[in-house]
């Protein structure tokens, strides 16, 4: 059998315990919390994320995280802001926040800075502690470290079959690095260059839990690639189709109702048209003005 | 300032008194510190030895330092110091007493002083995110 719990009682080692207990105490003063989780793809990102919810809701006397709820724990920026009201709702204490789907799309990074920076800002009050997964650190903006809001990183590393591997770094650490990546061709290398506060290890999520986490995950992730399948193909969804005719979605969606027009796809519950059904709809507009 | 000649590009450079007079300082303690382990070890092998060389260099470290035991020293203090590393009958422990004095006011003015970085653990990092940001 897999082994999901060191000596000690817990799925990492203690020192990361001992930090998040510092970052608890951090939220319950009403400062910003973030934690940042970084490194490859493979590394086990989301399953420190899952570890960590896991301990923070311990903390607090909830019960462990449910995956398939999945109401702790945002694949996308979309997701973040409705799943941290939520969270705050049910005075749950902790959040995760997956990169999944969200660095790939051209501009989405600033949106993401954008959105990370106003939801510190606004609901520092909600008291809840965000961890982040992502690729690199370094892509959040300096405003964000400016603001020291991040406070601590996992960067993740040669993760074996029975356990992954993580440094900790501080936010001075963190900004050492981020200096350091701007003089270097390898990025990565800088953190060879700082000395980590601290280095650990993490095992895997219980099986039944791991099987449920991969289906979820690359349910999302397939959505993900239908929907940038769908954009190369050409089609629109409603809010598209909005944009590109300069009316209002509601006129959008009354309009293809009136036409029967039919949709060309369905991806997680959102309608996709084709370049046909577009221009149906121009020329409805072009007859109501007429019309006019 | 002292202009002192910069051998390695043939130019003068400007170096402030304050440290030249840090590093006479920091020499002549080193100086009485050699003199004191020759005594001991001279005591220590039972060969003759005196306090001569010890006394003098303390005298040497005194005058060095005159002017900041006048005005940090109690004046009784420093008349007090000041007869006892003249006394032409030195006696080792009335020079160590001095000695020790001195070592002390040279660590108050951070001179000698080098545990001056907060020692903290390096494994929570919010002690550090306290401490260097």
């Amino acid at each position: 059998m897999t082994r999901v719990l060191y000596d000690h009682g817990l799925p990492f080692s203690e020192v990361v315990g001992l930090n998040f207990q510092d970052l608890d105490t951090r939220v319950e003063n009403k400062k910003a919390s973030l934690i940042l989780v970084d490194g490859g793809v493979g590394e086990g990102k989301t399953t420190l994320l899952i570890h960590g919810i896991d301990y923070f809701n311990k903390l607090h006397g909830k019960p462990p995280y449910d995956i398939k709820d999945g109401t702790q724990l945002a694949m996308g920026g979309a997701d973040f802001l409705k799943k941290l009201e939520k969270c705050f709702e049910l005075g749950l204490p902790v959040i995760a926040y997956d990169e999944a789907g969200d660095f790939n799309r051209r501009g989405s990074l600033t949106r993401f800075n954008a959105m990370i920076n106003r939801t510190f800002e606004t609901f520092r009050a909600f008291k809840i502690v965000v961890i982040l997964g992502l690729p690199n650190f370094a892509v959040i903006d300096q405003q964000l470290f400016d603001n020291q809001i991040p406070r601590l990183l996992l960067h993740l590393y040669n993760r074996s079959k029975h356990q992954g591997n993580f440094k900790g770094y501080s936010l001075y650490g963190m900004l050492q690095m981020k200096s350091a990546m701007k003089k270097l061709t390898v990025k990565t290398y800088a953190y060879k260059l700082i000395t980590p506060n601290f280095v650990g290890h993490f095992l895997d999520l219980e099986e039944s839990r791991s099987r449920t986490l991969d289906r979820i995950s690359i349910k999302s992730k397939i959505d993900i690639l239908r929907k940038s399948e769908a954009k190369i193909e050409g089609l629109m969804s409603y809010n598209e189709l909005a944009h590109k005719l300069n009316r209002s979605v509601i006129w959008v969606k009354k309009s293809i109702a009136k036409l029967k027009i039919k949709h060309d796809r369905l991806i997680s519950r959102a309608k996709y048209f084709t370049e046909n059904d577009f221009n149906r709809l121009c020329e409805l507009v072009e007859e109501i003005g007429a019309d006019k | 300032m002292i202009h002192l000649v910069d051998f390695n590009n043939d130019t003068i450079v400007g170096v402030p008194a304050q440290d030249i007079e840090r590093v006479l300082i920091l020499q002549a303690r080193n100086d009485f510190l050699t003199a004191h382990e020759h005594y001991k070890k001279e005591q220590a092998q039972a060969n003759y030895s005196d306090v001569t060389l010890i006394a003098i260099r303390l005298q040497t470290l005194f005058l060095e330092l005159q002017a900041l035991l006048k005005r940090r020293l109690k004046p009784e203090d420093y008349r007090e110091m000041f007869n006892s590393v003249f006394n032409k009958k030195a006696v080792y422990d009335e020079i160590l007493n001095s000695y020790l004095i001195i070592n002390e006011l040279l660590d108050s003015i951070n001179l000698t002083k080098i545990d001056n970085k907060k020692v903290y653990d390096r494994t929570r990092v919010e002690i550090e995110n306290k401490e260097k940001i």
